[in-house]
């Protein structure tokens, strides 16, 4: 128990230092109708024919694209920064994989749309404020190690209470 | 004579039982238990050089090593996600501890249905020890959860299934917990908590495949059996949570190896405990 008490503090001293050293990053803020995608349909060729997004107020938005009138354009960002601009007539395909890879990233895109929802540019949505989000996995480390290292004091003290206790019956036998 | 620590905590079992006082530091396949409920068995001492250790201290070590190795991984290493920043680490946490939290509740469910064939209360005390931790990741899960979705959806929570039964989850450990707090010891207590764990297992699997039967909010399934190719999260984030993945097992391991012990020294009080109220009544009467 006194080992394991040992590991988890060491451990919380860890959490600390390394959290200490977090790099930082940019971040992005909602323009127009901006949201994290959360579903994209294809065609039986694998062509982009819809999707959706969740918005910051919580209501998902379904949108179309169009090969022309508007043809819609693309705009977006992989993960190491690539950005990738493109239209819906010369890339459907890739359009689909590249809004499949923001919606596994939970990015954020703008949409511009028109009548009946059409979408007419698809934008990665810009940066936010980065110091919000530190906040934010701050109080995550910071309740993770909580639980585990009080879990572990709970432990201790329940484990030395009921061996105090054993004893106790164990010296009441032999009297 | 079978010891003590062997006997189902039945009151009738152990009185057909107790013709006299048994040592209670033995255990049922004959190794000692010390004062923590140490199996010797399964905590094996051996030194090197002038250092003794024993599997439970290198098991703890092991989580340690781990679990610094990919804190490095995780806040140094791996790079900052263009889009999210610095929360998108979030999820070398939240991704173990659910990992975890499941881990924990089929294990639960597989203990309690050895212990429902075979009666032996070891596995008992290897479910309850299950959930206990269980109940400690899940909490992690939830809460981890929803502060990530505050800066990333705007919300603290939506009401989708992933998440929901998620929640779920959470309340059927909690559940089980309560039960066994509540419920007088013995094997009655026992029986009802399995099937209890057995039936909140059913659990497990909606939750896996929720994102891919309700396609909302949470992001699609990036490991596992049923995770597209395609949808294979980069090198770097993939071999991060990997490692974060191995770490937090081994810190479930480590946690669990000590709650065992707890478990098997709540059993011997209980038993001592009964075998003192007899002598009593017996000295009585």
């Amino acid at each position: 128990m006194k080992s394991l008490l040992k590991v988890t503090s060491t451990l919380a001293v860890v959490f600390a230092l390394t959290f200490a050293t977090v790099n930082h990053a940019t971040a992005q803020s909602p323009t127009i109708s901006t949201g994290v995608v959360t579903s994209v349909s294809t065609a039986d060729d694998g062509s982009l024919s819809g999707f959706s997004i969740v918005s910051g107020d919580g209501t998902f938005t379904e949108f179309t694209v169009s090969a022309s009138n508007p043809n819609t354009s693309f705009g977006l960002v992989n993960r190491v920064g690539e950005r990738w601009v493109s239209d819906y007539a010369t890339d459907a395909r890739e359009a689909a994989s590249r809004l499949q890879d923001q919606q596994k990233r939970q990015a954020q895109i703008s949409i511009q749309a028109g009548n009946d929802n059409v979408a007419i540019s698809v934008v990665q949505a810009q940066s936010t404020d980065i110091d919000a989000n530190l906040g934010y996995l701050f109080a995550v480390v910071a309740i993770a190690v909580i639980a585990i290292v009080g879990y572990v004091a709970y432990m201790g003290v329940r484990q030395r209470t009921i061996s105090e206790d054993i004893d106790q019956l164990r010296d009441e036998d032999q009297d | 004579m079978p010891p003590l620590a062997c006997f189902s905590d039945t009151f009738s079992t152990i009185e057909a039982r107790f013709g006299q006082l048994i040592s209670a530091e033995t255990s049922c396949n004959g190794d000692r238990i010390d004062n923590y409920g140490n199996s010797e068995r399964l905590n094996r001492r051996f030194s090197v050089g002038i250092i003794k250790f024993n599997s439970r201290m290198v098991l703890h070590i092991a989580t340690l090593v781990a679990m610094v190795f990919a804190l490095w991984m995780m806040f140094v290493w791996v790079p900052t996600d263009i889009n999210q920043g610095v929360v998108q680490r979030i999820l070398h946490i939240h991704v173990p501890v659910a990992w975890g939290s499941m881990v924990a509740i089929v294990g639960v469910a597989a203990a309690s249905v050895i212990y429902l064939i075979t009666k032996n209360e070891r596995w008992d005390h290897l479910a309850v020890s299950m959930a206990e931790v269980g109940v400690v990741f899940g909490a992690v899960m939830l809460i981890s959860g929803m502060i990530w979705a505050k800066p990333v959806w705007e919300v603290w929570w939506t009401g989708e299934a992933k998440l929901t039964t998620a929640l779920i989850l959470f309340f059927i450990y909690v559940a089980y917990l309560m039960f066994r707090a509540y419920f007088p010891p013995g094997d009655q207590r026992m029986r009802l908590a399995a099937i209890i764990a057995i039936i909140g297992a059913i659990d497990t699997p909606i939750i896996y495949y929720a994102s891919v039967l309700w396609q909302e909010a949470h992001p699609p399934l990036v490991v596992g059996p049923i995770a597209e190719e395609e949808n294979l999260v980069a090198a770097e984030i993939g071999l991060t949570l990997l490692v974060s993945v191995i770490a937090f097992t081994l810190l479930f391991g480590s946690l669990l190896a000590t709650r065992l012990g707890l478990a098997r020294m709540e059993s011997e009080y209980e038993s001592l405990k009964f075998e003192k109220s007899r002598t009593v009544a017996e000295a009585t009467s």
